[in-house]
């Protein structure tokens, strides 16, 4: 269990604690393959040669053997997503029944925009009459944030927050600040990025990695459970060293600093996408807490140092047990 | 004409195909079985109630554009199978 340090919430104000996390992305399903696993990127042909670009590749039975039938009908972004936190509630130790006030709070920069590439081209295929009604079903970022709620009943404050590169790290503050102010126990929080083939071809197009410190995005999901401290400690989970972290929020109402881009990697704030790859990447180089995603607003640097404490200790993600490096 | 029992093996295939049923066998769908219902059979929703009527309307070319026949024709396999073949003059 690892508390978030609000060095801006009231006195008062129940401490957050996270205690437990998930991922999954171009480096697989599971917090096992993103510590360990180096992404594969997939080549997509460009002019003038190739772009690599990291893509899910939609395994997600090493994480989730049973995943139920309706799995199958959400587009990518639910998937990962859904996957993620269900890696996040398992790793907690909690089941449905402990989620029915729980919030969700989800973070993503491109939301659904892959999803609405591929129903407007089914659109234009087929046609108005015959255009997948499903696939519209998913064609709104909010989508991952219902789909999590609808799994686990969690009828607590749905939010979906799209703020750029910040848009993950603005998830995890906003949710954070739900517990500490009383309106949710527990909150579901991450992001998430689907990047199709037709998207990544468009950013490469508008040389977003020119304009992003050669930062590309790439598919991936993570996700923490926060939860009020008491509740953690009352249902036996153990306790773990405060890590030194600030958490940008003021519960009091004033509004909080917006996290900011540090420029020259402004792709590193977006917590389900590079950032995550960044994660495993720092991991594998024994530096997880500074390399290229330090320096900025301390969410993504509180929800690495989570993941890695929790990955090092016994409990409650015992699947990344001995992941801890750096 | 499809016999019935081929019309059931082809719109059994359509809902594993259009409703993305991942790990369903299509051969493990009952005739009778409930499509519809938290729960029950397929446990398809209101969503899934659109998709298929598109796939109907795609596959068989016979529109769907009453809620109420849809109701009737989706209540199972068998009832979707025998409304195709009442709305198909020849195959």
């Amino acid at each position: 269990m690892i508390r978030l340090g609000t060095q801006h919430a009231a006195p008062t104000a129940p401490a957050v604690v996270v205690t437990g996390a998930g991922a999954c992305g171009a480096f697989g399903a599971g917090l096992d393959r993103l510590l360990h696993a180096d992404p594969r990127p997939v080549r997509l042909p460009v002019a003038g040669g190739t772009l690599p670009v990291g893509l899910w590749d939609g395994e997600f039975r090493s994480v989730w053997p049973d995943a139920p039938d309706r799995f199958g009908r959400m587009d990518r972004a639910c998937r990962m997503a859904l996957l993620a936190a269900r890696e996040a509630v398992v790793g907690a130790g909690l089941g449905t029944g402990d989620l029915a006030s729980a919030g969700v709070v989800v973070g993503s920069r491109f939301g659904c925009l892959a999803t609405n590439g591929a129903w407007h081209a089914d659109l234009w295929e087929r046609g108005a009459r015959l255009a997948a009604p499903l696939l519209f079903g998913y064609t709104v970022a909010s989508a991952p944030a219902g789909e999590i709620s609808v799994a686990y009943g969690a009828r607590g404050p749905n939010l979906t927050i799209s703020a750029g590169d910040a848009s993950s790290a603005a998830a995890l503050r906003e949710a954070a600040r739900l517990i500490a102010s009383g309106r949710a126990p527990r909150v579901l929080a991450g992001g998430y990025e689907a990047i199709s083939p037709s998207v990544a071809q468009e950013l490469h197009d508008r040389g977003w990695r020119g304009r992003h410190g050669g930062a590309f995005p790439a598919e991936a999901a993570a996700f923490v459970v926060l939860e009020r401290e008491d509740l953690a400690l009352a249902r036996g989970v153990p306790s773990a060293p405060v890590l030194g972290i600030e958490l940008s929020f003021d519960p009091d109402g004033g509004e909080p600093a917006r996290p900011t881009s540090p420029g020259a990697n402004a792709g590193g704030w977006t917590f389900g996408a590079s950032t995550v790859l960044e994660w495993g990447k720092a991991f594998r180089e024994g530096k997880a807490a500074d390399a290229r995603i330090a320096g900025g607003p301390h969410v993504v640097r509180a929800t690495l140092g989570a993941v890695r404490e929790l990955a090092g200790a016994s409990a409650p993600v015992g699947r990344a047990a001995g992941g801890a490096r750096g | 004409m499809a016999g019935i029992e081929d019309l059931r093996n082809e719109v059994k295939r359509m809902l594993v195909e259009a409703l993305n049923l991942e790990g369903v066998d299509p051969a493990s769908i009952g005739d009778g079985a409930p499509l519809f219902g938290e729960g029950e059979g397929l446990g398809l929703d209101s969503l899934d109630a659109l998709q298929l009527a598109v796939a109907v309307e795609d596959r068989f070319g016979i529109p769907i554009g009453d809620s109420d026949v849809g109701k009737e024709a989706f209540r199972s396999v068998d009832d979707l199978a025998r409304f195709i073949a009442r709305h198909t003059p020849e195959r």
